[in-house]
């Protein structure tokens, strides 16, 4: 194709362009950002396992149990976030489906984890004192995990996600996982109940906020449309 | 316009999006040169008829230019403005409220066909131009991005965001739809 060929800028176009023609930083790759985004925790749980493990206390959940689900979670959690960016650049998407599978994989496997701590070391606590330790537990968890959310969801629309719930609910469950990853070593409770409605519970809202705050993008993204 | 950037090859896109994000605004029109009319035939595919097809298409440059930053340096540019320029396109089909999918699109609404190999001899352009508007939109459009715009299916999955193996289904279905309206054509 020549030059003659090719067709020039229209007017009006041009013309909307030159408002803003700053010099733009490209983003970074989706993998960089979100290692930057999930490596306070990372810190975190491996400052909290060696002290702990040096102070020689009862550990509780914070045994090697706790320490290899703390790993696990945040790598689940920094593979979801990867995800989230890698989803919100336009044609580098993972698809629904991918996505879907993705974010069932990280949410399930904080379920198992949780079951898994709840079978080597779990014990119960019934009553108010149960409901008041939860909802502290799930407190500190979005105290944690929606700052997360919040920087990965302004990450995301940086770039300009084609399907924003998406990346909304990836980031959401990323930031559930990240917080858990670092709160549940602190946490006492190791029943079932608790694990399930309070630390996976929270994980599940957050993925609810994620993508409640990607449809909300996208509804702007139409009004501006 | 300089002479190396008027015969620059497509690989060079690249490069121009990089002094495109630099701020030049040369790069800005060297690629709008390269990819409006494949951005255009594309956006044909994806809207109902009747759709301002023009309006979209500087619509998808605005964004383009908006979003200019979420072009990774060494990805390539295609994939990612067609991405754009279909987000757009769905976009306006959703907010018009009209639904295009299995819709029928009269002849003079689409663009300039260059015909499938396979096809190409066999029957008119009238005939593949109307059975390309039978097929359902998202077999249409991988149809559209492999056999038009030669776009591996790597590259079509990266655009619908799906699996290159779904990619690849979609293309054959479509392809195997295509053949049996051209049939029905042919009489």
């Amino acid at each position: 194709m020549t030059a003659h060929d090719r067709e020039p800028v229209p007017a009006e176009l041009r013309a909307a362009v030159r408002r803003d023609f700053a010099p733009v930083a490209p983003l970074s790759p989706p993998s960089r950002r979100a290692l930057l985004l999930a490596l306070p925790a990372f810190i975190v749980l491996t400052a909290a396992v060696l002290v702990l493990a040096r102070s020689r206390e009862p550990l509780g959940a914070l045994s090697l149990v706790g320490g290899g689900v703390s790993l696990f979670e945040w790598l689940a959690g920094f593979g979801l976030l990867w995800l989230a960016l890698r989803e919100a650049v336009p044609g580098l998407g993972v698809g629904a489906g991918r996505a879907l599978a993705a974010l069932s994989g990280g949410v399930l496997l904080q379920l198992l984890l949780g079951i898994l701590i709840w079978q080597r070391t779990g014990a119960g606590l019934t009553g108010s004192g149960a409901l008041a330790v939860g909802s502290q537990c799930a407190t500190i968890e979005g105290a944690i995990g929606l700052p997360h959310l919040a920087i990965a969801t302004w990450l995301a629309l940086r770039a300009l996600p084609i399907r924003p719930r998406w990346s909304g609910a990836l980031a959401g469950a990323a930031a559930g996982l990240l917080a858990d990853s670092t709160w549940h070593l602190a946490c006492a409770r190791n029943d079932l109940e608790h694990l399930l409605v309070w630390h996976f519970g929270a994980t599940v809202a957050m993925t609810v906020v994620g993508a409640v705050a990607g449809s909300f993008s996208l509804r702007r993204q139409r009004v501006g449309a | 316009m300089s002479s190396d950037v008027d015969e620059a090859p497509r690989d060079d896109l690249p490069d121009l999006m990089v002094r495109y994000q630099a701020g030049d605004e040369a790069a800005f029109e060297e690629i709008y040169g390269r990819l409006a009319r494949s951005v255009r035939g594309y956006l044909r595919t994806l809207t109902p008829p009747g759709a301002d097809v023009e309006d979209l298409v500087q619509n998808t440059f605005l964004q383009i230019h908006r979003s200019r930053q979420s072009h990774l340096p060494g990805e390539p540019v295609r994939p990612w403005a067609f991405a754009i320029a279909r987000h757009v396109g769905l976009m306006a089909r959703r907010t018009s409220g009209r639904r295009a999918r299995n819709e029928v699109q009269p002849f003079d609404e689409l663009p300039e066909v260059p015909t499938l190999s396979r096809a190409a001899g066999a029957l008119d352009r009238i005939s593949l131009g109307r059975a390309l508007g039978t097929l359902a939109k998202p077999g249409r459009e991988a149809v559209w991005l492999h056999h038009v715009e030669g776009f591996s299916f790597r590259e079509i999955a990266a655009v619908q965001g799906i699996s290159e193996t779904a990619a690849k289904v979609r293309a054959h279905r479509a392809i195997v739809a295509l053949r049996g309206e051209l049939k029905e054509a042919a009489g």
